[in-house]
């Protein structure tokens, strides 16, 4: 999710030039069969992409049919490290990662995989920069909705959004859908928890001027590494009204026991198509892991209005949130590349 | 877009116990089932396979004998591909058209894990509900190998909300335009600027007026003008199914068309994960419309795939798996998106399977669709 507005334009036009520039990419000969996977980061946008392909030196380009126009190759390392760009919103995340996996270039039976990108973050669970590991997928989206203004009654009803075949919100919905909620292999959470809780996480002067308007921890804290939820839809909601909507969902869909703090346009789509992949032998769900980092907050500070939060703003996130998925995410992919005898059994304890 | 609680679910216990008992599992035994997956299973991808396969040299001559086409190795031709999101919104195909093969495919809904074809090479795809099963189910289709669809035509058909002043329960609306509603920004209407009509607007814009850059390339696609002017003309003159519920139901709106018979019309549809209801947000539906079409479209119907559908589609084309010109989009009004003068948006919403649309919407899929279908078989290309 591009979570950067009036920033957005200069920071991805700059890191595609210097990629345009450092990169060599060379061929990848697939004659001997799909090629081995130990680790596929999926990001959406380049910004995401480009601290994965400077960092770990991924220098070799594969296109695969049916990719976004924008992002064709997938591209890899010698680690056997692998990375894709999906293009935005539950559309082209599904799209492109059923491209992939149904493509037979690669063999993802072994693989771990990490969704990383940016997001917004609720302030009470974090701030600029923070780094999320998410053990629940929450879809936001697929719901009912109203307008807010025609609530038929104030006490049931806080919110215009309620659960698909229900009568209130508060009801949750039967799961017809099967995208509703995904729950993530508790022991891959701890062990990214773990391998990453005292990485040290990029911020700057921007982020911490903007955070200080917060009274607030750990909104006016320095970013840290977290475990909280996350939610995905295609409509990108801001303010504290849809805010709340989005931790009461949480709670609801996980009965009780996740808590939402970050937002974002696509992780229950990537989730749905990695499952299917599943269900056809193609991988293993166990293996999947999602990173959320915050370029924004998810409502306004104290007197801001949502609209001025949302359009007008500039923290200072972007910056430090795209350097965060690889200085969070970067020492589960180590531990993985390095200890592979262990991995490829299953997460070491 | 499942419109219907008790209906629905009514349709999807007969659809599992019924259907998969009786007649897709009976034909599984003489089915054209690739069973582990098809061609794709040995590691060559699908784009590659018909790649070499070299261009398709008979169209629909050599695309039928569906079901005699699998066992021999090679893909199975493919003249119709018809597309629905639920059980019922199949079923009525593989009813009317006795799309007797049942033929798995690796990767889709595990509600719908086959394909039905007849030996004619009509088949039909049911993808599940929302953008994720809709763009997985595809992609699991496009790039399986399993089928031939470089000559295919693809008929997208599923019940929808209806605008009341373009139609009515039971209406039938051929699509040139596929807006996403979804893709937006949204602040809360009791918070958002004064002035405004609801708090929905484009992503990176400052407003609800501002059309915004169409970064995710999925927020408006145009469809074949030739292809819907023809699936126009074949079922302008159809007779459609109505029922006694939904005639009671809409002479409460008091306005034509949602208080007449319903009938075959051209206007657009909109796609939203979330399934809004009420007179606001559908407004903004066709304001939102009218915006990202330069004036051109004009909304009529809510559901909650297309797009996501039109993009797997849009992107399997341009590797020539497909053909992306030849899809056609068919909605047909189960439910209307607001309520009728004096009822509550929440009481529309939540009492929707009361308005009886749900019958002739289903019905009406293949009244309207099966004209197009039968001229792609009499008269392929």
């Amino acid at each position: 999710m591009k979570r950067t507005s009036k920033l957005l334009g200069v920071s991805v036009a700059a890191t595609a030039c210097g990629l345009v520039a450092l990169r060599y990419p060379t061929s990848v000969a697939v004659a001997d069969g799909p090629r081995q996977v130990k680790v596929l980061i999926i990001n959406m946008f380049s910004g995401e992409a480009a601290p994965f392909i400077d960092n770990l030196h991924l220098t070799q380009d594969l296109a695969v049919p049916g990719l976004s126009p924008d992002y064709p190759m997938v591209h890899c390392n010698t680690d056997d490290v692998c990375e894709l760009t999906t293009g935005e919103g539950h559309t082209n995340v599904a799209a492109s990662v059923s491209a992939l996996e149904y493509s037979g270039k690669f063999d993802f039976t072994s693989t771990y995989f990490l969704i990383a990108g940016i997001s917004g973050i609720d302030p009470t669970q974090g701030t600029l920069g923070s780094a999320a590991w998410a053990h629940y997928l929450v879809d936001y989206g697929i719901s009912w909705e109203i307008d807010s203004r025609t609530l038929p009654d104030a006490a049931a009803w806080t919110t215009g959004y309620l659960g698909i075949n229900t009568t209130a919100p508060g009801q949750k919905p039967p799961l017809d859908y099967r995208t509703e909620v995904f729950e993530l292999d508790p022991a891959l959470v701890r062990k990214a928890v773990a391998l990453s809780r005292n990485a040290t996480l990029a911020d700057n002067d921007a982020a911490a001027a903007y955070r200080a308007n917060w009274d607030i921890a750990p909104a006016n804290q320095p970013p840290a590494v977290v475990q909280c939820d996350t939610a995905a839809g295609d409509t990108w909601w801001h303010g504290a009204l849809l805010e709340k909507r989005a931790q009461e969902w949480t709670k609801l869909l996980t009965d009780g026991g996740g808590t939402y703090c970050t937002t974002q346009q696509e992780d229950n789509a990537t989730y749905e198509a990695l499952t299917r992949g599943a269900l056809a032998g193609l991988l293993d769900i166990k293996r999947v892991a999602v990173l959320r980092t915050a370029s924004n907050f998810d409502r306004p500070y104290p007197g801001q209005t949502p609209y001025d939060s949302l359009v007008t703003a500039t923290s200072g996130g972007f910056v430090p949130s795209t350097q965060n998925l690889y200085n969070a995410g970067g020492p589960l992919i180590a531990d993985i590349v390095t200890n592979w005898s262990a991995w490829k059994v299953g997460v070491p304890q | 877009m499942n419109r219907l609680i008790d209906v629905a679910r009514r349709g999807r216990g007969w659809t599992v116990g019924g259907i998969l008992g009786l007649g897709l599992w009976a034909c599984s035994s003489d089915s054209a089932s690739p069973g582990d997956g098809g061609p794709s299973v040995d590691g060559e991808s699908a784009g590659d396979a018909l790649a070499e396969a070299g261009p398709a040299d008979g169209g629909p001559g050599d695309a039928g004998d569906a079901a005699d086409g699998a066992p021999g190795g090679g893909p199975i031709g493919v003249k119709a591909m018809i597309i629905s999101m639920f059980g019922p919104e199949g079923q009525v195909w593989i009813d009317k058209l006795n799309l007797t093969t049942s033929i798995a495919v690796r990767g889709l809904s595990p509600d719908y894990p086959d394909v039905h074809c007849d030996a004619r090479g009509v088949c039909n795809i049911i993808t599940g509900e929302g953008h994720a099963n809709a763009a997985a189910s595809i992609s699991a289709l496009v790039y399986s190998g399993v089928f031939d669809l470089r000559k295919a035509y693809f008929l997208v058909a599923g019940i929808a909300g209806i605008d009341p002043k373009e139609g009515t329960l039971g209406s039938a609306a051929w699509a040139r335009y596929v807006v996403d509603y979804g893709l937006s920004w949204e602040i809360d209407a009791r918070e958002m600027p004064a002035g405004w009509k609801y708090g929905y607007f484009g992503i990176n814009t400052t407003g609800p007026d501002v059309k915004p850059p169409l970064d995710y390339r999925t927020e408006v696609y145009q469809l074949n003008e030739d292809l819907l002017q023809r699936a126009l003309r074949l079922s302008k003159d159809v007779v459609l199914d109505d029922s006694t519920d939904a005639m009671t139901f809409r002479a409460k709106y008091g306005y034509a068309p949602a208080s007449e018979p319903p009938k075959v019309i051209q206007c657009d549809t909109a796609s939203g994960d979330t399934w809004f209801a009420g007179t606001v947000l559908a407004e903004r539906a066709e304001d939102w419309t009218k915006l990202l079409t330069d004036n051109n479209g004009t909304y009529c119907t809510t559901e909650q795939e297309d797009n996501a559908t039109y993009e797997v589609l849009k992107r399997a084309s341009a590797v020539g798996l497909l053909d992306v010109s030849r899809v056609a989009v068919l909605r047909t009004g189960s439910d209307f998106d607001r309520p009728y003068p004096g009822q509550t948006d929440a009481d529309g919403l939540v009492n929707y399977a009361s308005a009886g649309g749900f019958d002739p919407a289903i019905s009406n899929l293949y009244k309207a669709g099966s004209p197009l279908i039968e001229d792609i078989v009499a008269n392929g290309p």
